[in-house]
């Protein structure tokens, strides 16, 4: 009896045992597994941060980088409105001042010129910058430059009357090279002359193009002159591009001046279009083409020339109708102001750039100067 | 098991106030961030009007300066007075051709030296005689600045000098 109760209790303990036992394995799973959870919560906080942490630092990254490009932008930006700045009050100027020498100097940058033949508009850029307009100036530039510094030039424009200033631009690597082989050429010598006394800009009497190499951009000056032989009178054509010269013969006068008026050709070397040709008047016109090298622009600034011209004209034209009808009907003055107005004034209304009109324009100005040191010396009311 | 909950509850209101935290700091640099970029931009507004005044009221004193040398008002012989001179015909000219209404040519190129001003020629001594407005843009409901240059006006027919003033009245937006 004893030992089945004795088989009782110990059945029992270690059912209690057991019992404990599992108790306590559940709780030490429980424990674990709790661990475990625990364990990778904090994994995926830490990662979670972390992430966070990068995705903050990412955007904090490129908006800094986006402030430092903005700002490097905008100064890029500011520099170029400053230089366009300089050179629109140096090019403007120039318009009230002609035969005036400067350079302005910046950072190296492409400098392009535009002239609009559609809307007779000239405007200037630097880099991508906005284009300046100028829609008064008259400027012979390249179409496109890359430079550091620019050298700017002008002469007036008159014809008779002074109708403004036009003005060069030109770069230190380009030279004019006045084509002179037999050296007899007497246009050739005036040209040269007259660039040594009034401007810096680098010439020379061309020998070989090969010599002056340093030079990124050469313009070859050439003259149809009756003192050079024909063959001598410009450069190889398939070899060289160059500006031919060809001054006219005025009816009046036996002797030809180069700085009067004529035409000038556009050779292009290897082109297989004819060579372009427009007319030229007096000195500032002639230089003109030589500055722009290029027939589409002098011909575009011209027109924008004889537009202003024609303002000038019949402010001129008024000026005298004024003045003659408060002349006593008898007077000389009156006759001639009034001989001056129906002959000359009356015959250049509205140019165009054609041999016809520049041959008229010059005629008429000649005329016009005349009559005005006549004005002048009966003590009349002079013209200009 | 109650000890649990307890831990569970603890961590998890833990966890809120953490994200709370996270929120309100995003929200107070967003909110730092709008204040600082609404602060300068009006600062940069002010100097660009600032700047803009400042070159209306230059391009005013140029066009006055620009006005005196123009070769179409100029006298034929320029003296070496520093006061300026003007040809009396070359202003009456000038005011009817640019005051064309059949003609805007002259008025739209001039309009490129003189922009939005007003340019009156007066004669005051010896006689004062009427006003002479060579250019007028007609902007109304803008403020103005003024300056005046004083001029020599020669008359070569009546062979008479008379002094008077050029008045560049400047419109802008102020």
């Amino acid at each position: 009896m004893k030992n089945v109760e004795d088989t009782n209790s110990q059945d029992i303990l270690s059912e209690k045992k057991s019992y404990i036992k599992s108790i306590t394995n559940s709780k030490f799973l429980m424990t674990l597994i709790r661990h475990n959870k625990h364990n990778r919560k904090g994994v995926v906080d830490v990662q979670f941060n972390w992430i966070f942490v990068m995705i903050a630092g990412f955007v904090i990254f490129l908006f800094i980088i986006s402030i430092a490009l903005s700002q490097k932008h905008n100064a890029e930006n500011q520099m170029s409105i400053d230089v366009m700045n300089q050179i629109t009050t140096l090019l403007n100027g120039k318009q009230q001042t002609p035969n005036m020498y400067s350079e302005i100097s910046f950072t190296r940058a492409d400098v392009v010129f535009t002239c609009d033949p559609s809307f007779n508009l000239f405007s200037f850029k630097i880099a991508n910058a906005q284009p300046i307009m100028l829609p008064v100036d008259m400027i012979f530039a390249p179409k496109q430059v890359n430079t550091n510094k620019l050298l700017v030039w002008s002469q007036p424009f008159t014809l008779g009357f002074p109708v403004g200033v036009f003005t060069y631009v030109t770069t230190p690597d380009a030279i004019i090279l006045i084509y002179n082989k037999s050296a007899t050429s007497t246009y050739a010598n005036e040209l040269f002359t007259d660039l040594n006394i009034t401007s810096n800009i680098s010439h020379e009497y061309m020998t070989d193009e090969n010599d002056y190499s340093n030079f990124a951009r050469r313009t070859i000056v050439c003259f149809n002159d009756d003192a050079n032989p024909p063959s001598n009178s410009c450069p190889i054509a398939q070899n060289y591009d160059y500006i031919k010269i060809s001054p006219a013969a005025p009816a009046s006068s036996s002797v030809t001046s180069l700085f009067d008026y004529g035409t000038v050709t556009f050779h292009k070397k290897g082109s297989t279009n004819a060579d372009k040709s427009s007319p030229y008047i007096t000195k500032a016109g002639l230089y003109g083409a030589i500055f722009s090298n290029s027939n589409d622009f002098y011909k575009c600034q011209m027109s924008r020339a004889l537009t202003q011209f024609e303002i000038k004209r019949e402010l001129m034209q008024t000026r005298m109708i004024l003045i003659q009808n408060d002349l006593p009907d008898e007077s000389d003055c009156r006759v001639t102001i009034n001989e001056t107005l129906e002959s000359e004034i009356m015959s250049m209304q509205n140019p165009v750039l054609s041999p016809i009109d520049i041959t008229n324009l010059y005629t008429q100005s000649n005329q016009l100067d005349i009559k005005n040191t006549y004005l002048a010396l009966y003590s009349c009311p002079k013209l200009y | 098991m109650i000890y649990h909950n307890q831990k569970n509850n603890k961590s998890r209101i833990r966890g809120q106030v953490q994200l709370g935290e996270t929120t309100a700091v995003i929200i107070i640099v967003i909110i730092l961030l709008i204040i600082g970029i609404v602060f300068w931009n009006k600062i940069s507004g002010s100097n660009v009007r600032g700047i803009q005044t400042q070159s209306q009221e230059l391009q005013v004193i140029d066009i006055a300066n620009s006005v005196s040398e123009l070769t179409e008002l100029k006298c034929s012989e320029e003296g070496t007075s520093p006061v300026k001179c003007l040809d009396w015909y070359k202003i009456l000219a000038m005011a009817e051709v640019i005051n064309n209404t059949d003609n805007k040519t002259a008025f739209m190129f001039y309009n490129n030296y003189f922009k939005n001003s007003k340019i009156t020629v007066v004669s005051i001594y010896p006689e004062e005689k009427e006003n002479i407005t060579l250019y007028d843009a007609h902007l109304a409901n803008a403020t103005s600045l003024l300056i005046s240059i004083p001029v020599h006006i020669e008359d070569y027919l009546k062979k008479e000098t008379s002094y008077g003033l050029i008045i560049v009245e400047g419109y802008y937006n102020g």
